[in-house]
């Protein structure tokens, strides 16, 4: 396992060293190793460089469990516990700093350095969310875990028991193993929480080496069914009720809800009703004859813009602040459209543009801008 | 678990969450859907009324593919209209797609879902009642075949991609309603 955890360094190491430098920790060692050069360097991280990593990752796991009381594990580092948040904190800062460059990188980082595992995707590649990231990855302090116990637990029960592979094209057999055998769906029972559910996720590695498996180590709660295929219908069954939560938000009048049968109901109500919207309104612009210009159609586009981000009082200021990159890129597919400028009297458009923005609208301006060609279009 | 090949893999994409900006998509909405439009309108004599509210459809379908990219069910959306445009490629009028099933592949996978009864009461348990239980599947049925793709996804990718598939329609809804009012 360490060697695996040395090898996928050493390739994170190769393609992207700045990564550990941005992490401010007690590893001034990690910072200056980074700039060993790579090929050099191989039997050098290997041996000693990444050496500090694991004492840190102790220290994430050790930290946590004595926030939480748990005396397991003995490793006496008591003076780093403070500095656990802000670790995860810069952590995250990092991640998402390099999130664009080096997804697969940051991946590695989640599973080696936090051993926190709520974070599940999200933390470990580019286009995420800001904010879910920070969401998740906050929670994770609060959470109670114990990395050492986990592995030992792991190790007792059956090997499909308690894991689950998560990966892009690998099959989840063993889940559903798990789950297909147990039809008996045991009720959780949450009165005595003294529970240390522990989600540790690994991400296997991309690069080419064996692939490791995926594993979410999962701990029964205390008065809990410990089969195996209960805890992972358990696990399962949890995150489709924080989906359920997400999707209350979305659909609107859920918020009083808390029975899945009618949450369920509403969703499937509010989805059909949703396309039947959508065929409807097709419908309708296949009707009408419309009197669309690819002109209006950027200022319509705007105006949709504004109109959700807060009323039509602010348009026109915002328009005329209105980056004009954002709207270029948009342009380039349609240089048909310049000749299509001309024919529209001025009338009908400055009629257009007062009914957009609720204001007087300057027509000089906008007729100015619409002299131009194709290429000053941004002006309004 | 050969009886249960047939039964959707629990394949995790390892994909960051996205989250789809209403600016984003209200933007990339209108410039395809509007020339695409203006494309329509230009060829109108032509062809009659069932045929342009096909073509308008498929359009404004493939404005939602184009506008919120990387999901499965825009991927799943994308085939089925490249399929039906396959199998309908010339100017003869198809038949009228329905709002709840954009596919035609929806018909036969109501079949394979219907097959899946037993497969789906193991893969869920969602609650301990069996009438829950059954109650809840036949939900979950119905999401599935609401979703563009659904079939292929397991329950947890299903709620997972219905969080954009909502957010995605309701903008969508918004775009065709200023659309539809400007034209009026």
């Amino acid at each position: 396992m360490s060697s695996d955890v040395e090898n996928a360094m050493r390739l994170q190491q190769e393609e992207k060293k700045g990564i550990l430098l941005g992490l401010g920790t007690s590893g001034s060692e990690m910072a200056s190793s980074n700039s060993e050069p790579s090929n050099v360097a191989n039997p050098f991280l290997a041996s000693s460089a990444w050496d500090p990593l694991t004492p840190l990752t102790q220290l994430q796991t050790t930290n946590t469990t004595t926030l939480v009381g748990d005396p397991s594990t003995s490793i006496p580092i008591p003076m780093v516990s403070h500095h656990n948040n802000e670790f995860s904190n810069s952590l995250l800062y990092t991640l998402v700093l390099e999130n664009q460059q080096a997804p697969h990188i940051v991946q590695y980082m989640s599973r080696d350095m936090v051993p926190n595992p709520k974070v599940q995707v999200p933390i470990s590649y580019g286009s995420g969310s800001f904010s879910e990231m920070v969401g998740s990855f906050l929670q994770s302090p609060n959470s109670e875990h114990s990395q050492g116990e986990g592995e030992g637990e792991d190790s007792g029960s059956a090997p499909s028991g308690n894991r689950r592979r998560k990966r892009g094209h690998e099959h989840n057999k063993n889940a559903e193993d798990c789950s297909g055998k147990s039809s008996d769906g045991r009720k959780d029972q949450d009165d005595q929480k003294k529970a240390k559910v522990e989600e540790n996720k690994d991400k296997s590695a991309q690069s080419g080496e064996a692939p490791k498996e995926n594993f979410i180590h999962v701990r029964a709660r205390r008065g809990q069914a410990t089969n195996s295929h209960s805890l992972a219908e358990r696990v399962r069954r949890e995150k489709i009720s924080e989906r359920m939560r997400l999707l209350q938000e979305l659909v609107p009048g859920c918020n009083k809800i808390t029975g899945k049968a009618v949450m369920l109901d509403e969703i499937i109500n509010y989805v059909q009703s949703l396309q039947q919207q959508v065929e409807f309104l097709s419908m309708k612009l296949a009707t009408v004859n419309p009197e669309l210009n690819l002109d209006l159609e950027r200022i319509l586009s705007k105006d949709i813009l504004q109109s959700r981000i807060g009323g039509y009082s602010g348009g026109i200021s915002c328009s005329q602040a209105f980056p004009s990159s954002s709207f270029q890129g948009t342009l380039v597919p349609m240089p048909t459209t310049s000749n299509q400028l001309p024919p529209l009297p001025q009338s009908v458009l400055d009629h257009e543009f007062q009914n957009l923005y609720g204001m007087s609208y300057d027509s000089s301006t906008a007729l100015g801008n619409m002299g131009h060609n194709g290429g000053s279009k941004s002006e309004l | 678990m050969e009886g249960q090949a047939a039964k959707r893999r629990r394949v995790y994409s390892i994909e960051p969450k996205k989250v789809v900006e209403e600016a984003v998509f209200t933007r990339n909405y209108m410039n395809y859907l509007v020339p695409a439009l203006m494309k329509i309108k230009a060829g109108k004599r032509s062809s009659h009324c069932c045929e342009i509210q096909n073509v308008v459809k498929h359009e404004v379908d493939m404005a939602m593919v184009f506008s919120a990219q990387g999901f499965a069910w825009s991927n799943a959306l994308k085939a089925n209209l490249q399929r039906y445009q396959n199998e309908h490629s010339s100017s003869s009028g198809g038949p009228i797609i329905t709002s709840n099933n954009p596919s035609n592949s929806s018909s036969k996978s109501i079949k394979y879902v219907n097959k899946d009864i037993k497969g789906e009461e193991y893969e869920d348990g969602f609650i301990n009642n069996n009438n829950n239980n059954n109650n809840n599947n036949s939900k979950l049925r119905c999401l599935r075949r609401l979703i563009p793709g659904g079939e292929d996804m397991c329950n947890e990718q299903m709620v997972e991609e219905l969080e954009s598939y909502i957010s995605c329609l309701k903008m969508q809804v918004n775009v065709l309603q200023y659309l539809a009012d400007k034209n009026c």
